[in-house]
């Protein structure tokens, strides 16, 4: 689909990793575990897509921009971090079969992830957009190159 | 641009400040529980008693404003995008008067001295006062105007206005001026405090909320954008034509009209619920379902009522009214909250804390579900949902049941207070683990 922002892209692919982050919580809650482990992969893989877009692309551009490193972008790669530590946890719950230990690691990371696509959705990525405006389409196209 | 509104995404307050509205909130529900229990039948019997206002306002302030103060320090960086200003020294000041105004509010009440009524109405004034004024600030600031931020935009009017009108009627209490109309100036004041405050505040949160921690679709844009400014107008346009204008039962057509939108929200809610797209529950969204149903309800026999139904054998309507819209609605939903809301904020606060002092591994900090106790946290549901049932039963025969309605209440509320300093217990715990495993790895 194209998009014509930064804020719509991204924020399109929150809700994209929103999804498979429901799908893989909802087969452990089945205790399907076979299709939990496959759920839970391609979720993290969609992550950590998008945790590289904002951390290789976006946010770079961005500090280039306002000349600060310790800003919104420092905040927001060290949520990033945790969600990171949770990803661990999870993984490992789901290798182990390990029904609350996922729920309870899945719970607070949609917890920390929504708190922050909320933050970045209202807040920074309309400030990228309107500070970068004149390269949205050169950021776009770089977004969808990242592999 | 950037450096004039650059809004920092780093504002979350300090864990302490939250904490204190939410662990001393359940505190003042053991202590309305417990009056129940003393008084007896007595603080069931007429909304216009003593002891009854004194409990109400017990659970309205000392419940539910606390609360709901607390959870704005947290939630308006989040949503608005902006941080209540000073909140460091503003939240523990703010707390401090609230918890001392409404204790002497009820003492108010339940003494009829004068001078503690001004003492209410002094400290009461101040904190809440501070707390507009610093909410108005973070608010004006917010970098986006969704329909969240409408809607505590209104509902933080909706809190001035019910405080300012709640003044003036407490100062006819310590004798100070002499009402006129004390009746219609009571109903505004309790309009406004449960339809423009708690319930826009509510509202607001819920059109942010459950998507986002659901995931259910989105409320349709007309209904979220319209509900708080419709509610909010025809709260205004009825306080002010029963007041300057048309003093009579007509008004009241209007406050019928906010009932049948606040019945709207219900199916609205439930059928986004339906289709949520997280097929996981757990007992927080029972605690809302359960809210929301007494909302239905409420709004159902506000219609039984204006279709001249309501048989004078039984129950006060007032009393029923007032009963399930603190209890069962808003004391439900916030019970609720705070069993996301605060194992969130301690793991949070905790694994920032160890990330920064540590990094990664070393210490590992426990998830949400593990800071919490489930079966204590099902028993205290079960506890609440006792409670909620005794209370119907409490305002049918007050003689038989409000005793044990006021001992249930006390028990929920001190369980709930139990459970949720369990968390603070482990976060500390985790908290100097992290201490001590720097100490020994800098060595």
């Amino acid at each position: 689909m194209m998009h014509s922002t930064i804020a719509e892209k991204m924020s399109a692919d929150h809700r994209h990793c929103d999804d498979l982050f429901a799908a893989a919580e909802s087969s452990v809650g089945q205790g399907e575990w076979g299709e939990a482990r496959a759920d839970f992969s391609s979720f993290n893989q969609v992550m950590e897509h998008h945790l590289r877009m904002e951390e290789e692309i976006l946010f770079p551009e961005f500090e280039a921009r306002t000349g600060q490193q310790g800003g919104p972008t420092e905040i927001m790669r060290g949520e990033h971090a945790q969600m990171r530590d949770l990803f661990l946890s999870m993984s490992e719950a789901v290798s182990e079969s390990d029904q609350s230990g996922y729920l309870g690691s899945s719970e607070t990371l949609l917890w920390i992830i929504q708190q922050h696509n909320s933050k970045e959705e209202n807040i920074l990525y309309p400030m990228i957009d309107n500070m970068l405006s004149s390269e949205v389409d050169l950021l776009l196209q770089k977004l969808s190159q990242l592999d | 641009m950037a450096s004039s509104v650059q809004p920092s995404l780093d504002q979350a307050p300090p864990f302490s400040i939250p904490l204190l509205f939410f662990l001393t909130a359940p505190l003042f529900g053991v202590i309305a529980g417990l009056l129940i229990f003393f008084f007896g039948p007595d603080a069931l019997v007429s909304r216009w008693s003593e002891k009854t206002l004194a409990i109400t306002h017990l659970l309205t302030i000392g419940v539910l404003g606390m609360l709901m103060c607390g959870a704005l320090t947290q939630i308006l960086p989040v949503v608005a995008g902006s941080p209540i200003p000073g909140v460091r020294w503003v939240g523990p000041i703010v707390h401090l008067l609230l918890t001392l105004g409404t204790l002497l509010l009820a003492g108010g009440f339940l003494s009829g001295y004068p001078a503690v009524f001004i003492g209410a109405v002094a400290s009461l004034g101040v904190g809440f006062g501070l707390f507009i004024l610093v909410a108005t600030m973070a608010l004006y600031k917010s970098w986006k105007a969704s329909s969240s931020v409408v809607a505590i935009r209104l509902a933080i009017i909706g809190l001035l206005v019910t405080i300012v009108i709640g003044i003036y009627l407490a100062l006819q209490f310590s004798g100070i001026v002499n009402v006129r109309n004390l009746m219609l100036l009571t109903n505004i004041h309790l309009a406004w405090g449960f339809l423009g405050w708690i319930g826009l505040l509510i509202a607001g949160m819920a059109f942010q909320v459950l998507p986002m921690f659901q995931m259910t679709p989105e409320y349709p844009g007309w209904f979220s954008r319209s509900f708080p400014i419709v509610i909010f107008i025809v709260l205004s346009s009825w306080s002010l034509l029963a007041l300057f204008w048309m003093p009579s039962e007509e008004a009241y057509q209007l406050v019928w009209l906010i009932a049948c939108i606040y019945g709207l929200f219900v199916p609205f809610s439930l059928y986004l619920q339906h289709h949520r797209r997280r097929k996981v529950s757990d007992i927080s969204l029972f605690f809302w379902g359960v809210g929301l149903a007494v909302l239905f309800l409420v709004c159902l026999l506000y219609l039984i009522r204006h279709l001249g139904l309501w048989s004078s054998s039984l129950p006060s309507f007032a009393l029923l009214q007032g009963g399930l819209l603190i209890y069962g609605f808003a004391i439900s939903l916030t019970n609720g909250m705070l069993y996301k809301i605060v194992p969130f904020l301690a793991w949070f606060h905790l694994q920032n804390r160890k990330m920064k002092v540590i990094g990664v591994g070393g210490v590992r900090v426990p998830n949400m579900k593990e800071l919490l106790s489930e079966p204590l946290v099902q028993s205290q549901f079960g506890f609440h949902l006792a409670a909620l049932l005794v209370l119907g039963l409490a305002l049918y025969r007050p003689e038989w049941f409000s005793r044990p309605f006021g001992l249930l209440a006390a028990l929920s509320s001190a369980l709930l207070w139990f459970n949720l300093y369990r968390v603070v217990y482990r976060y500390r715990r985790v908290n100097s683990g992290i201490t001590n495993f720097a100490k020994e790895h800098a060595r």
